[in-house]
């Protein structure tokens, strides 16, 4: 009951941003309406975030925001039937599966049925998620909603560094308000918000590639997601990664939509994305710096300045609240608000390079931490079936690698500079924010090779002119 | 024709150990993931259970708590990351209280065995008052500023 009562604390937030993502994408198919419920999500509950933030900044203590909240949903669902966005998706399944599909389609059920046992287990034996989850991000919320007129008491100069008080409140906020709605502190809050998460990054990626490619490559896409143990841990432990992934890999995806449907939406949305991602962990900082250094790059030729307004514009709102937050509340940063000199010292300790450089090598063989080597497994598969990158999804594919090339250097730059013990930074983190970059570039892999009916000729092959790049 | 019939032959051949590989991956990793989480502690309840009586007693609902405990007694042998779990743990359920490590609070938590409060007391003379509670916890009221 309790988790249903969660879940209904989430509604309005949810609702509101499904709502925007009609409003900003107009495209009534079945499957573009499941994607702008999974995108819709992930963007209600960053915005709902973001709005909770500013009103205790302005009414600390305060507790009519669920009021509020159910305004801004009225006023969604008003615009939303006066723009005529409420309709019911057109159906258009045509559903004849072959002996190949029912055969893909089974085995993904098994893995999805697995992953959901390995998840519930997680559940049932971490009520409060790992360490991080309630050490930083509880703990916060519990700040935010005990404290009352004083919840600013969680960014103290007296607080640990261990804390981590200036990491981004995404899941604070949306965790403090969920108990200000119920008007109770519930365990189930951040379990069921872990959990939605970890839905809206299933859902984004298989019905993006179901839109870009088939539902039979979605689905053995699926397979190996559910496949990745990080995953299946990282969401029912509550903490910020799988969040972080989810609007990452949103924000992918819709620039790989944009560069089919060229509809401007798509860009906003993923500029807000993007934004909601910084708003989740210091992490997402990188993320926007290299999507934003990837679209430039990508759009070089096409209208650029237009584009990049489009994402500037999703991803403004965002951008100014995290930028107050760190300027003017958040206290510094564990690893770069150390001393300038010792930190130059650091980069030239050239044993640091070479213990980083090892960390990545190993890492990335045994990525998301599979049992067998997801990299070896892809590239193999990779090698049978052919890539088929379609010429339209180019600047997509060149702002996505840039965007992973970007974050891996950040992310390397942070563990050079870290004050902390390098071993432990690296043993600690490492495998959890590659899982950042993986998630995406998973996506990216299985829109590149190519798809299952094409592949195994179960149905007849798209135009050679349509897919050579 | 018959090469690209090969080349589907092939790449069905490889999709179906694809698949076998991929559902032994995820028996494995249930196996893995529920064998360890069966063996995992939870360390919160518990300490939300140890510290409520202190949470009843506090004289104020924020603010800052000094937190002492056996780690930086001499003599009192204590391996250090339980400390830091500890000292975690004490710090998410007295939320919104701050607790800042040392003893240079008008209030102290104090999280001790019997033997290294004793110490303590002993290496840290002046005027306090100390309520005792179960667990090992103490609150301790410095009278007189050191």
């Amino acid at each position: 009951m309790s988790f249903l009562m969660s879940l209904a604390a989430f509604l309005p937030a949810m609702l509101s941003g499904i709502l925007i993502a009609e409003l900003l994408w107009d495209e009534k198919t079945l499957l573009a309406v499941l994607l702008k419920v999974c995108i819709g999500t992930g963007v209600g509950l960053g915005l709902s975030s973001l709005v909770f933030f500013l009103y205790l900044l302005a009414f600390p203590g305060g507790r009519l925001f669920p009021y509020i909240q159910l305004a801004a949903l009225a006023i969604l669902i008003w615009l939303a039937v006066r723009q005529g966005k409420l309709h019911f998706p057109r159906v258009d399944v045509r559903w004849k599966p072959g002996i190949w599909q029912a055969v893909i389609l089974v085995c993904a059920l098994v893995i999805v049925a697995l992953a959901i046992a390995g998840a519930a287990s997680v559940w049932t034996h971490r009520p409060f998620g790992t360490w991080d989850a309630f050490m930083i991000y509880d703990r916060s919320a519990r700040f935010v909603y005990r404290g009352g007129a004083s919840w600013t008491q969680t960014f103290s100069p007296d607080i640990d560094p261990a804390f981590h008080a200036d990491y981004p409140l995404l899941l604070s906020m949306d965790i403090a308000q969920a108990w200000d709605t119920l008007g109770h502190e519930s365990q189930s809050v951040p379990r069921v918000l872990g959990g939605v998460f970890m839905l809206i990054c299933a859902g984004v990626f298989v019905a993006g590639l179901t839109m870009l490619k088939s539902a039979w490559q979605a689905a053995v896409g699926l397979i190996v997601l559910m496949n990745t143990p990080f995953f299946i841990l990282s969401g029912p432990s509550q903490t910020a990664d799988v969040p972080l992934t989810a609007y990452i890999l949103s924000s992918v995806l819709l620039v790989f939509l944009f560069c089919s449907e060229q509809k401007p939406g798509l860009l906003v949305l993923a500029g807000l994305c993007a934004g909601l991602a910084a708003w989740t962990k210091n992490e997402g900082d990188v993320f926007v710096a290299g999507i934003l250094a990837g679209l430039f790059i990508a759009f070089l030729r096409q209208d650029i300045w237009r584009r990049i307004g489009y994402f500037m514009a999703g991803l403004a709102f965002p951008l100014v609240i995290i930028l107050y937050f760190k300027l003017f509340l958040a206290p510094a940063n564990d690893i770069l608000g150390t001393d300038a000199a010792g930190l130059i010292q650091r980069i030239f300790e050239w044993d640091r390079h070479l213990a980083i450089l090892r960390s990545f090598r190993s890492q990335i063989l045994v990525i998301g931490g599979t049992t067998i080597s997801v990299v070896l497994l892809l590239a193999l598969y990779a090698l049978v079936f052919g890539i088929t990158p379609k010429r339209v999804h180019r600047p997509a594919y060149v702002a996505v690698a840039i965007t992973a090339v970007v974050q891996a250097i950040g992310y390397y730059a942070i563990y050079l500079v870290t004050p902390h013990p390098i071993k432990w930074q690296l043993d600690f983190s490492l495998w959890r924010v590659l899982f950042h970059i993986y998630l995406p570039l998973l996506f990216v892999f299985f829109v590149l090779v190519t798809d299952i009916p094409q592949a195994l000729q179960l149905q007849r092959p798209a135009a050679p002119a349509e897919t050579a790049i | 024709m018959s090469g690209n019939n090969s080349i589907v032959i092939l790449r069905r051949a490889a999709l179906a150990v694809f698949l076998l590989v991929e559902i032994y991956i995820g028996w494995k990793n249930y196996q893995d993931i529920a064998a360890a989480e069966r063996a995992a502690g939870e360390p919160v309840a518990e300490w939300e259970r140890r510290f409520a009586p202190l949470k009843k007693i506090m004289p104020f609902k924020e603010g800052t708590v000094g937190y002492i405990s056996d780690s930086p007694v001499t003599g009192i042998d204590y391996y250090n990351p339980d400390d830091q779990i500890e000292y975690t743990l004490t710090q998410y359920v007295m939320s919104p209280i701050v607790v800042r490590k040392g003893a240079d609070r008008e209030w102290i938590i104090g999280n001790f065995s019997k033997q290294g409060f004793e110490d303590w007391m002993r290496a840290n003379p002046g005027s306090y008052e100390v309520t005792s509670l179960n667990y090992g916890i103490y609150l301790i009221h410095r009278t007189q500023q050191p």
